[in-house]
């Protein structure tokens, strides 16, 4: 695994804004950059498909722990939603999508950071835009990225367990482009699969007394939302939810996998295992003086703390009003100063691709730079 | 190459992508037009559908001699096999739809969460 340097393509912001990728720059600074590029083995695509995929696989087994179990107060979801995720978890609603994060340098094992199983972002540069960028850079090699095919595929899946006339609504905030795009790319790859889609803005949901509706007072059978289980539980439309006659993607058993708290119930469960980290619900000897707090729901890297010898980095923000888990600190490679992240991509259960973030700072947040990859045959990079 | 868990298939996307997108993808990406299907909330019987993944439980069969086996399929809450006087298909959804006049929502009850983002990640 290395960073190389790499040529932008000339009339590259051209190039990104014809894909609809107009979001390359956030806050007056590059959220893509093809200035550098990450570049793999092939065994380490390997080694970070597998982890992908035996970590997804330790997930289930976690949700069912936490559902037969009846874990609620543990996962601080209202235990009244208890008996709505298990029935949501037992006939098996579908999942389209999530991201692990992963902390991996090519010589140790790929280390779980947190699963943005419920609204990840960063799908449709991670799917396309650096497809593009491969195509017209390094032709030749390969990418780590079936997003599309697969997400396509998962739409199919689901298209045969619906009726034929259904009609699946993306809700999102369509003032935040990273949002929007998100939304618009995962309906335009339903579409692909044969699905109706139509689009909604989250506050326009409406209610009217027996079904979630549309701006056209049309009921909504299948939701893709791009809004935080744990905020809709909150909020004056979640006791509907709890009727369960409109179906949601990502399904509430996804509110088990993006809670902090997953990391401590991993590391119980499955203890030492190669792609974890020790993890507790408080401070531990486990951890010695190296750690990373984290609140149990936090988003985009904000409320989180980095203690170790000699150092100390934390992020603002307004999470934690419901308590906080506590990961050992793996710290991430730093390649030319920048810190590198993995998303890798699971779709339908499967590993699908990964992209690739990077940032100055230790804490990955919310703008920091999407950076497009490639990898090579054999075994050393 | 191809992928641990998919014998024989492709991880990467090659060229198919570049077939599935291109400039009609992205201009479709980011249209917004209005969703196929709009309209299809005027029929009445959407009004009372389940959830679409729910499947409801099969009644399992009788064995044979068992006393009032044709009863207990009758009242079973499966799919209506059966039964013939309490069997609940779609059809008697549609009864009530005369009851099914839409009415204006009320909006605004999800939303309000935010500290200033969307919650995506």
């Amino acid at each position: 695994m290395r960073r190389e340097a790499s040529t932008p393509r000339p009339g590259w912001q051209q190039k990104l804004e014809e894909l609809g990728f107009t979001y390359y720059m956030l806050e007056g600074k590059a959220y893509w950059t093809e200035q550098a590029c990450y570049v793999f083995t092939a065994d380490e695509i390997d080694e970070i498909e597998a982890a992908t995929e035996a970590l997804h696989d330790l997930c289930l087994k976690a949700v069912e722990h936490v559902v037969s179990n009846k874990l609620w107060q543990r996962m601080r979801i209202p235990p009244t939603w208890g008996d709505y995720i298990e029935r949501v978890w037992r006939r098996t609603d579908p999942t389209i999508y999530g991201r692990f994060d992963l902390a991996y340098d090519g010589k140790s094992p790929p280390k779980l950071l947190e699963y943005n199983a419920d609204t990840p972002t960063a799908l449709y540069e991670a799917a396309v835009v650096q497809w593009y960028w491969l195509k017209d850079i390094k032709p030749d090699a390969d990418q780590f990225n079936s997003i599309h095919e697969k997400l396509i595929e998962a739409w199919r899946g689901i298209l045969r367990r619906l009726a034929p006339e259904a009609l699946v609504h993306f809700a999102r905030f369509e003032d935040q482009p990273e949002d929007l795009a998100t939304s618009e790319y995962l309906r335009d790859t339903a579409l692909q699969a044969g699905l109706a889609g139509k689009p909604i803005a989250v506050p326009q949901i409406g209610w009217n007394g027996k079904r979630f509706t549309d701006l056209d007072e049309m009921p909504i059978q299948v939701m893709s939302k791009l809004y935080p289980w744990e905020w809709m539980v909150r909020e004056e439309f979640g006791a509907h939810v709890l009727t369960d006659s409109t179906a949601f993607l990502e399904p509430a058993w996804k509110m088990i996998l993006s809670n902090k708290m997953l990391l401590p119930l991993l590391w119980e469960g499955f203890p030492d295992h190669a792609n974890l980290l020790p993890a507790f619900e408080q401070q531990h000897s486990d951890l010695g003086n190296a750690y990373v707090k984290k609140p149990i729901f936090g988003r985009e890297g904000h409320n989180i703390s980095i203690v170790a010898p000699g150092l100390f980095d934390t992020a603002g923000g307004s999470y934690g009003a419901e308590g906080y888990v506590w990961q050992a600190y793996h710290a991430l490679p730093v390649f030319d100063g920048n810190h590198a992240v993995v998303g890798s991509w699971v779709v339908e259960g499967k590993p699908a691709g990964i992209g690739m973030r990077e940032d100055e700072r230790r804490i990955t947040h919310n703008n920091s730079r999407f950076v497009p990859h490639y990898f090579e045959p054999g075994g050393s990079s | 190459m191809p992928s641990p868990s998919q014998p024989g298939g492709p991880r990467m996307s090659r060229s198919v992508k570049l077939v599935l997108m291109g400039v009609a993808g992205a201009a479709l990406l980011y249209s917004c037009a209005p969703g196929v299907g709009a309209g299809l909330g005027t029929l009445p019987y959407l009004w009372f559908l389940p959830n679409p993944f729910y499947r409801p439980p099969i009644a399992a069969p009788c064995p044979p001699g068992t006393p009032n086996c044709g009863q207990q399929a009758s009242t079973s809450s499966g799919s209506g096999g059966g039964g013939s006087s309490t069997s609940r298909g779609s059809g008697s959804t549609t009864t009530d739809a005369s009851k099914a006049a839409p009415s204006q929502s009320q909006r605004g009850g999800f939303g309000s969460s935010g500290y200033g983002s969307s919650g995506a990640s």
